[in-house]
């Protein structure tokens, strides 16, 4: 692989870890938010119509935004206790063609559910029910990007996890070692 | 109706054992039921707009909320303080070191929401020192996985979060509601260390003895957790903020705690724990959206609404219902993961509560008490990993350890639920 390939694998394969930032940003963004509301509301007796509102749409970036880096680091919560009996290589059927294929899948068609949700907002020009009357179409372009990524992702996955399973089937038999089970989220550090 | 909710319910248990991701399988078996429901993919509008609507709720927003404040809790050292204000306290009663443990995590359980959270972070310095004195393995790993279970129960606590979000009861409530069950239960497990450690003392040997003045200076070092809980819970408690601001108001006092008082926090680590926080957020909540598809797609069968008719119709007892819902829920504990276990029982089980007449916020503390029993039972009890990590204590060790802990949540299960006033009193008296 030349060099200037390798470097923009290395960008594209960053891209997640930008969208994660994105995300925590957003958190942050939303505690400032929401706080910033409280002191008004408590100390001035001036609540903002706002800030709440623009925190409630932050948070479709802290939820979506980071599904990408999720897959693509395996992190999603999954029940392993069942497949760690099966043999080896149907173990590996499973794992590197079936599971991956179903979840580019259901990633596909929630894509094209939120392209077809931001694309009307882009055409209606659809605004928040609220004072505010903000423009959704940079929120549900956010559902897209996100699902775009993941995606991506997941087809990336499924080409290395396919070739590789073929391979180690007509080979030896993979040390695949399957993954921990992740908790309620709460991966521990 | 009935066969495409049974073909759908096989094919998830089937997708979840085949390893697909607890989101994905929801979402698959709900865009397939939606299919088959309304003839064709005119149903699977819902993925979007569930996906723009419902994750965007006042409710879902503490999520990462509590998690970043968590996070930034985890960096600063207070758990440390608090096993040693525990420690110094209760160090000279029978076991005094595991029920230090557990009060530690009752304690540390007021930054948390989660219970691998609390078991890791309070076993990692508890377990050394009871290590130290010669405590019996049993007892110690025990203390851990049973305090540590706390964590998910006193306030902020995720599963109740979850329970909030998924039937849009008030999170004040079960908050303040999760309270006293969860004092009430680190209280028996104190009292049962202390009980066998007098039965056996060779279990849990006395600490060394520490002169009062100590006692009293250690003491000191409590105020940061007052504050955050004076903060977050007080602001429910007083109706100064709703729970999604007390949140914000948490993250913001554990900053300026971590800033000025700990000294741990820079801004790289509030962005690293900023990052920590949306990974976990949108891990638990992809979940929690596969749950809301999953429930939609209950509702659009209407499968939940006959199901509680029926068994209204079979008049049987209230209680009886309630022992079979948590019965089923103690089954899925063996393999499912607390959100999802929520998630897939709450469409079928909360209206039929509500049916039933029961109070949606005690329903609530005592599903999220069933819960607590599933962290911490093989074969999926996330707790007892936390413990095989951190120590080098054999499997056997840790679940017979932790056995009697879960029978006592169990027994504080029962109490709850017959005894309502004990979630519900406070409740009342909230501003």
């Amino acid at each position: 692989m030349s060099n200037a390939t390798h470097r923009w694998k290395r960008v594209l394969e960053s891209i997640p870890l930008v969208f994660v930032w994105m995300g925590a940003m957003s958190v942050l963004c939303m505690a400032i938010l929401l706080c910033y509301d409280v002191a008004m509301r408590y100390f001035f007796n001036a609540p903002t119509s706002w800030a709440i509102e623009i925190a409630r749409y932050l948070m479709l970036a802290t939820v979506f935004l980071p599904l990408a880096y999720v897959q693509q680091r395996r992190q999603h919560i999954k029940v392993e206790l069942f497949m760690s009996h099966l043999p080896v290589r149907v173990r590996n059927i499973v794992s590197s063609i079936v599971v991956p294929v179903l979840t580019l899948i259901v990633n596909g068609v929630i894509l094209w559910e939120v392209g077809k949700l931001a694309w009307k907002h882009i055409t209606r020009g659809t605004v928040s029910a609220t004072i505010l009357r903000l423009p959704l179409f940079p929120f549900s372009l956010i559902l897209v990007v996100a699902f775009f990524a993941a995606v991506v992702v997941v087809l990336v996955q499924t080409r290395k996890g396919t070739g590789a399973t073929i391979e180690s089937s007509w080979h030896t038999p993979a040390s695949g070692k399957p993954e921990k089970a992740n908790s309620h989220g709460e991966s521990t550090p | 109706m009935i066969l495409t909710t049974l073909i759908i319910i096989c094919s998830l248990l089937f997708f979840l054992f085949i390893g697909l991701p607890v989101a994905f399988a929801l979402l698959l078996v709900s865009l397939i039921g939606l299919y088959i429901m309304e003839g064709g993919p005119i149903g699977w509008f819902a993925v979007s707009s569930i996906a723009f609507e419902r994750t965007i709720s006042l409710g879902f927003l503490t999520i990462p909320l509590f998690v970043l404040m968590a996070s930034v809790i985890n960096r600063s050292g207070m758990s440390r303080d608090l096993f040693d204000i525990a420690s110094k306290w209760l160090g000279r009663l029978p076991g005094g070191l595991a029920q230090a443990t557990v009060a530690g995590c009752a304690a540390f359980g007021a930054t948390t929401g989660s219970s691998v959270a609390c078991a890791l972070t309070i076993g990692k310095v508890a377990l050394p020192e009871m290590e130290r004195y010669g405590y019996g393995n049993r007892l110690a790993t025990g203390a851990i996985v049973g305090g540590g279970a706390l964590g998910m129960l006193i306030p902020p606590s995720l599963s109740l979060i979850t329970y909030s979000v998924i039937t849009d009861s008030s999170l004040g409530q079960l908050f303040i509601a999760a309270a006293i069950p969860g004092l009430i239960i680190a209280i028996m497990c104190m009292a049962y260390i202390s009980i066998v450690c007098i039965l056996f003392p060779t279990q849990g040997p006395k600490a060394t003895a520490v002169p009062w003045i100590t006692k009293i200076k250690a003491l000191g070092k409590s105020w940061p957790l007052i504050v955050l809980v004076l903060g977050v819970l007080g602001s429910i408690y007083f109706g100064i903020c709703t729970a999604t601001e007390s949140a914000a108001v948490g993250v913001l006092i554990s900053i300026v705690l971590g800033v000025f008082v700990y000294r741990s926090l820079d801004l790289k680590s509030l962005f690293q724990a900023a990052t920590e926080a949306a990974i976990t957020t949108a891990t638990i909540s992809f979940i929690v959206y596969g749950g809301f598809v999953f429930g939609h797609f209950f509702t659009v069968t209407g499968i939940a609404q006959f199901v509680s008719e029926k068994v209204v119709a079979m008049n049987v007892s209230p209680w009886v219902i309630l022992a079979m819902m948590n019965i089923i829920m103690l089954g899925l504990g063996c393999f499912l993961d607390v959100g999802s276990i929520l998630l897939l029982t709450m469409p079928t089980f909360y209206p039929l509560a509500m049916q039933l007449g029961y109070d949606p916020i005690w329903f609530g503390v005592l599903m999220a008490l069933n819960l607590e029993i599933a962290v911490m039972t093989p074969p999926f009890g996330l707790n007892l990993y936390v413990l095989r990590n951190i120590s080098d204590m054999p499997m056997r060790d840790i679940i017979f350890g932790s056995m009697p802990f879960a029978s006592i949540y169990a027994i504080g299960l029962v109490i709850v639920a017959i005894v309502p006033s004990l979630s519900l009193w406070l409740t009342h008296t909230m501003k």
